[in-house]
């Protein structure tokens, strides 16, 4: 297992999204990892946004090959662990009765639509209505959540 | 406007061309692509197969604009005119700009070091990378496209931003019809079968890639996707794609060497004789050195290296390594057990448990460093990943990915693994699965100690 993968996998261990059998579970994995990057945890993985949301295609590939347990005697740095949990925070938090992969949905495209798109508030609002319409009534709420853990 | 320029290649005959991909051709860390081989090490195995990103740069292009074609006589509604077609054909030009020296082995290294460095503590051995980061790259790309002066230069005499190109670059916008840059069945690969093949000297490039394309459309969700008339054609082109990866990629000839190169380069990485860091990127952008920066450059430092390191008491491993890619001195293939299995069939995983334990039992018996072994498990199949089969059990990301058919009558493609016409459907629920051991020799080593390490394999009851 190289060290990139052992990462990936203390990553998703600590975040709690380590199931990738239905489309639901490998979304969150998609997510949680946009955001621990976005938290300043640098994975290597790079995100396009694929039709309704950011997505890596390597990520698919190296989640897939995750089989083994990470070593004993390897963990986190402190930095690192600090700020995956600002993200596991920031995945706990409720938003109505959205799922939790919906939520982190909404967070990540609405992160990536801002910061990476650079789209203005109200722009990456209409656009999120267009692409998810299920989602869009819940943008100042998740854009709020995001304020409150410094995302934004 | 695309004739402005032509150039002689051996897949297309003849390429065009327009005056702002002529002026971005020109740049020096364009010019960098001819000194980066598009197969890492594979010409050490096939002669002729030293192409480089180069060619294989201005071939993706050549293909997107024929992808465009396609779209244009296809699916009207869709067709890309303009400055906006201009933008899509330079972003496949562009989409190589950030590979390393021997792509993809050193982006490996690369980023296996600064994430492993900067995210992780492993007892004993790790040292703090001072906040060094690796990147991808196609983030090495974006960094060039947003900073290099020179391509800022082209795009500002020609009238264009840098920022409107990213958005197709990096597909940041959600308008993008991203699948013609990246996807299973986009202008990289559709350029990469036939020019792989036709360097390397195998038959697998014979596929009907210009009916494919030509059948190019987009459904009503604005993803990529072929008329229904193109999936034999696309079925038989991703069988080839296995094919040649079997034959040339995962050669195990290959495959030594590529370990070998990885190993030399993280050696460089870890002694602080390298600086691969996005910091250190930036900086060669800014000061116009990143152009220096190609296979050229690593193999010089690997000679330096080796001259340093065979005067020391510290040589040992590494040099062979060294040896092995500057002197063509490959790891040899000690075992191997390969089959075809329903992909979640879990003897794979427990023989490469078994083997794991038996290389060091064996390395212990030999008195032979543990080191010089590496166990390569992989489990190749025509699409990357072991998705699945069918749409509803994909997440859209994956589905958008995928490649796609647009039936007659309908808006909405469908999956080619959902079509049960195709070879590819049936293939889906099995993997070629690999195990293999490579062994480096020792310099001037006798060939029966790996012979020996054959007859402990083959003594194994696997």
């Amino acid at each position: 297992m190289d060290k990139r993968a052992v990462a990936l996998k203390l990553v998703l261990d600590r975040l709690g999204t380590t199931n990738i059998s239905t489309a639901d579970d490998r979304m969150e994995v998609q997510k949680a990892v946009y955001l621990t990057q976005a938290a300043g945890v640098s994975l290597g993985y790079s995100y396009g946004w694929y039709v309704r949301g950011p997505y890596s295609p390597a990520l698919t590939r190296d989640y897939f090959d995750l089989s083994e347990e990470a070593p004993q005697n390897a963990s986190l740095r402190d930095a690192a662990a600090e700020r995956i949990d600002r993200v596991a925070g920031l995945m706990d938090e409720q938003i109505d009765d959205l799922r939790r992969s919906q939520r982190l949905e909404l967070l990540a495209s609405i992160h990536y639509l801002l910061k990476e798109s650079k789209m203005t508030e109200a722009t990456a609002r209409r656009r999120l209505s267009d692409l998810k319409p299920r989602l869009s009534r819940y943008f100042s709420q998740g854009l709020q959540k995001l304020r409150n853990h410094a995302f934004i | 406007m695309y004739d402005h320029k032509s150039i002689t290649d051996p897949v297309y005959g003849y390429v065009g061309l327009s005056e702002l991909e002529a002026d971005i051709v020109s740049t020096s860390t364009f010019q960098r692509l001819h000194n980066v081989r598009q197969l890492g090490l594979a010409h050490l195995v096939f002669p002729s197969a030293g192409y480089s990103r180069f060619s294989h740069s201005v071939g993706a292009c050549h293909t997107a604009g024929r992808i465009l074609d396609g779209i244009a006589n296809n699916a009207q509604a869709s067709a890309v005119k303009g400055k906006k077609r201009q933008l899509y054909r330079l972003a496949a030009l562009l989409h190589d700009i950030g590979h390393y020296p021997f792509s993809h082995a050193t982006e490996e290294s690369v980023l296996d070091y600064y994430v492993g460095e900067s995210v992780l503590d492993i007892s004993g051995e790790s040292e703090s990378s001072d906040g060094k980061t690796g990147l991808h790259h196609e983030e090495v790309g974006r960094l060039i496209i947003s900073q290099d002066p020179e391509i800022q230069a082209v795009l500002k005499k020609h009238g264009y931003k840098s920022e409107d190109l990213l958005t197709i670059f990096s597909k940041t916008k959600p308008d993008v019809l991203f699948g013609i840059i990246s996807s299973d069945l986009d202008c990289d690969r559709l350029d990469y079968l036939r020019r792989s093949a036709h360097a390397c000297g195998v038959p697998y490039g014979e596929v009907d890639v210009d009916f494919i394309i030509s059948k190019a459309t987009v459904d009503q969700d604005g993803i990529l996707c072929f008329q229904e008339k193109a999936a034999i054609a696309i079925d038989h082109f991703l069988v080839s794609r296995f094919y040649d990866y079997m034959q040339v990629v995962f050669h195990k000839t290959v495959v030594g060497l590529e370990w070998s190169l990885q190993e030399c380069i993280s050696a460089l990485l870890k002694r602080g004789e390298l600086d691969l860091s996005s910091s250190s990127i930036e900086t060669r952008l800014l000061d116009r050195s990143w152009y220096t920066i190609d296979d050229n450059f690593l193999l010089g430092e690997f000679r330096r290296a080796l001259t340093i390191l065979e005067s020391s008491s510290d040589a040992g491993v590494i040099c062979d390594h060294l040896k092995a890619v500057l002197l063509r001195r490959p790891a040899k293939l000690v075992f191997q057990w390969e089959a075809l299995l329903d992909k979640e069939d879990d003897r794979a995983k427990r023989k490469g448990r078994i083997i794991k334990g038996e290389v060091k039992r064996i390395a212990d018996k030999l008195s032979l460093d543990e080191k010089r072994f590496k166990i390569i498990e992989r489990k190749p199949f025509p699409f990357s990943t072991s998705l699945p089969r069918q749409a509803e059990g994909m997440s859209y990301g994956e589905q958008a990915r995928s490649v796609s058919v647009l039936e007659k009558g309908k808006r909405k493609s469908t999956l080619l693994s959902d079509l049960p016409s195709t070879l590819i459907s049936s293939l889906f629920e099995h993997r070629k699965f690999s195990l293999r051991v490579m062994y480096l020799p020792q310099s001037g080593e006798d060939k029966t100690i790996r012979d020996n390490i054959r007859r402990e394999f083959a003594a194994l009851d696997l």
